[in-house]
């Protein structure tokens, strides 16, 4: 910690690192092809919301991931700012799949407690509607209007799925965390 | 066309509740077409939005729905990009790996559902362009949208990851939809933000970004002169349409840009009566080209 940084990049210390972050990436759906990255950038330069926004940049975000830097990633709000347009996925010339890997990234980060507060709405959504837009009388009353038949997706097996595969119980946690005043994720915007 | 089979139609969470028209205007296209769809009580959503949190959770949520048409001996139908992108990867995913198809059939067991991948997904356009067949709609256009200028948007999950979701389209050159306008006698009109996604994935994680989106998309449609921006996706839909005059606000300017469903230009040129296309359900009216319309009185 008594380096002094070169330019203004700050150094990174073997403190702050988890050698085990790129395995457990590598392991997870996803994120298997995070080791062939080379860091050519083609995906920084495809990427709609890089072009708009400097706080998302797949490169940086690949190499964060690679030296270890598990916090950093996690507890980042930049992880959720990929549109999953796939661009970089296509044009990636190592295959790293990395529309895929951005998904993969989330995944840990909500398994760790960091989910987004915005992943949080969009279940309770669903396991009160089966989807993330109510279909009520209201709405179905406007459908019969436009001639369309009635609209009720079934709640209870989309509450099993997510109960079942635990994701519920991680994400009531991370509320829980966060209500006792440990901040989780990024903030945002509406669902 | 895929002789004999029924199609359960996937409309997904947005396009029973926010675009209204996307589902008229599919409904009255296929019921012309003679294509049979069916509405199953039973699907819910896509498992698209819950990707971000947990993919075996995403994925049971899109198995279940294709599993609730094989019980049914249907394909799907999806209107929604988002939706059959989702569907047809957690399919390809279920399809080549046998240990999740395990693990996925355990929590359909409940419902006694199974996925067997005996169900094909489709998305709305393929089915047009593919199954139904250019020839066959030219045939059935009796009233050519000639001299509109329409900007395509082909979206993401229409032609993303090409390997499963593609089609016969190059993902960089994509050809269809171009296609199926020109069959309506519109002409698609070249721009150059042609590519750009809507920002609909990152809605609800950074707003202002799905802003910026759409301005840099609508710029694009208005410099290149075109009358309206088609799309064919739900999502697409709700973000340069529903959420036009918020972005307008964010932009400080205005567009104008009337946003219509491919199955509404297909229908126009089919004859159908705008009415029955859900015209009235697109947040910026298309009243200016509709009146352009020869046969068509009035103005709405």
């Amino acid at each position: 910690m008594t380096e002094a940084p070169i330019g203004d990049f700050p150094l990174v210390t073997d403190a702050e690192t988890d050698p085990g972050f790129a395995a457990r990436i590598r392991a997870t759906p996803g994120g298997e092809g995070i080791l062939r990255c080379y860091a050519c950038g083609t995906c920084s330069a495809s990427c709609p919301i890089r072009a708009i926004d400097e706080e998302f940049n797949p490169r940086r975000i690949i190499r964060l991931a690679l030296l270890g830097l598990k916090d950093e990633v996690l507890r980042s709000q930049f992880i959720w700012l990929c549109t999953g347009c796939f661009i970089c996925q296509e044009r990636c010339p190592q295959d790293v799949r990395i529309t895929d890997l951005m998904m993969a990234l989330r995944n840990i980060a909500t398994l760790e407690g960091y989910p987004h507060p915005t992943l949080q709405s969009i279940a309770e959504m669903l396991e009160a509607h089966g989807a993330v837009l109510e279909t009520g009388d209201f709405e179905n009353e406007k459908r019969a209007k436009a001639g369309l038949p009635p609209r009720r997706p079934p709640a209870k097996p989309v509450r099993d799925i997510i109960e079942g595969t635990g994701l519920d119980a991680k994400l009531r946690a991370a509320k829980a965390k966060t209500t006792e005043g440990q901040p989780a994720g990024g903030k945002g915007g509406e669902p | 066309m895929a002789q004999g089979r029924s199609y359960a139609l996937f409309l997904g969470c947005n396009a029973p509740v926010r675009t209204l028209h996307y589902d008229v205007a599919t409904r009255a296209v296929l019921e012309r077409l003679g294509v049979h769809v069916v509405d199953l009580d039973g699907f819910a959503c896509c498992g698209y939005p819950l990707e971000a949190a947990d993919h075996l959770t995403a994925v049971i949520m899109a198995a279940r729905n294709i599993a609730l048409a094989e019980a049914q001996g249907l394909d799907v139908l999806a209107i929604c990009s988002a939706c059959s992108g989702t569907l047809l990867r957690a399919r390809h995913a279920l399809l080549h790996d046998e240990r999740l198809r395990t693990e996925v059939n355990a929590h359909l067991r409940k419902e006694h559902l199974e996925f067997r991948g005996t169900a094909e997904v489709e998305h709305l356009l393929r089915f047009l362009h593919e199954d139904i067949g250019t020839e066959r709609l030219r045939s059935l256009v009796t009233r050519p949208l000639t001299g509109w200028r329409v900007a395509v948007h082909y979206g993401c999950h229409y032609l993303k990851p090409s390997e499963v979701v593609g089609g016969g389209d190059d993902p960089e050159v994509p050809h269809t939809v171009d296609e199926l306008v020109a069959l309506t006698g519109a002409t698609s009109v070249p721009y150059a933000e042609r590519q750009l996604c809507c920002g609909g994935g990152v809605l609800g994680y950074r707003e202002a970004d799905s802003h910026a989106l759409i301005a840099k998309k609508l710029d694009s449609v208005v410099a290149a002169g075109a009358d309206a921006l088609e799309v064919h996706c739900a999502f697409c839909a709700v973000m340069y349409d529903g959420n036009q005059k918020a972005a307008e606000r964010a932009a400080g300017k205005a567009w104008n840009v009337p946003v219509l469903v491919y199955p509404q230009l297909l229908g126009l040129a089919m004859g159908i009566d705008p009415d029955d296309l859900g015209f009235k359900h697109n947040r910026v009216r298309a009243k200016e080209l509709l009146a352009r319309l020869e046969g068509v009185s009035a103005a709405r």
